[in-house]
């Protein structure tokens, strides 16, 4: 794609937001966007230290991948980016995601991996209430609704319930002429 | 390069107190906290909890179980939320009162 396309386009749509990523996945393994091209992705940016809107949005998020796939027919493949690398250690996401759904991928690395991801995906984090080394992290816990292009088609917040998610998603896919190698 | 550094350096262990069992305990003797607070809301608040959230002695047990078994960042963000909620719940019981303020 040259340089002419890509002003084009973020003309009429507003900041390009995603790119390119470099992170390890819960089995210490690399992953970066060539893992991820070729899927819809469904990407949230969250911690395990969250008291209580983390583990509703992983609910969310496990239980919208299974309406799509069974009522749909959709595979969307669900992906937790942590905003908290320092905790989040490959084998405790593991343990924590395996909780709700070892589908979804989750994803950690050194804290300037994370800081550019989070960059380039324009999420706030902010670390806050630190006592020692228990602390909060301040973040919109939004979450990213990918295309098998690795380009992003659009963001939801909290506010989304379960239903109203797989119904935005499910119109988003349907309305797009990229369909992935599943689907 | 950092990314395989981190892997192999990355600890083993695991946070258990952000689990689920450990999470359920948490929000089990959280709400029977604040279950006290509302039964014994007519009680003098004499004890500080967090963030300036005062409660009554009668609700000590309570309390104790519940700071014993949550983080303390998330004791105090709960007693955040509830604050805000009773604020709320105040301005809205109190608008007969404030009329013309």
């Amino acid at each position: 794609m040259c340089e002419g396309e890509k002003y084009e386009r973020s003309a009429n749509k507003g900041p390009i937001i995603g790119g390119p990523l470099s992170l390890i996945d819960t089995e210490g393994q690399i992953v970066t966007e060539k893992n991820l091209i070729g899927n819809w992705v469904l990407l949230y940016f969250g911690y395990t230290s969250s008291p209580d809107v983390g583990p509703a949005e992983v609910r969310k998020m496990a239980n919208t991948i299974d309406i799509l796939e069974s009522r749909q027919n959709i595979k969307v493949l669900p992906v937790f980016v942590t905003i908290d690398p320092q905790r989040d250690t490959p084998s405790h996401l593991r343990t924590y995601i395996r909780e709700f759904d070892s589908r979804i991928v989750g994803l950690t690395g050194p804290v300037a991996a994370i800081r550019q991801i989070a960059q380039e995906y324009r999420v706030f984090f902010k670390k806050i209430d630190e006592q020692g080394d228990d602390y909060l992290v301040d973040t919109s816990h939004n979450m990213y609704l990918i295309n098998p292009n690795m380009e992003v088609e659009r963001s939801f917040g909290v506010e989304y319930s379960t239903d109203e998610l797989a119904e935005a998603i499910t119109k988003e896919i349907k309305k797009s002429k990229i369909t992935n190698s599943q689907n | 390069m950092a990314l395989e550094a981190y892997s192999s350096q990355a600890a083993d262990s695991v946070h258990s107190d952000v689990l689920s069992e450990a999470r359920i305990a948490c929000y089990k003797a959280r709400d029977a906290f604040y279950a006290c607070l509302e039964k014994e809301s007519d009680k003098k608040p004499t004890e500080s909890a967090s963030v300036g959230l005062l409660y009554p002695a009668e609700c000590k047990k309570n309390r104790e179980a519940y700071v014993n078994q949550c983080r303390p960042t998330w004791v105090k963000h709960f007693d955040r939320q509830y604050c805000a909620k009773k604020r709320v719940q105040r301005l809205l019981d109190d608008n007969e009162s404030r009329r013309g303020v």
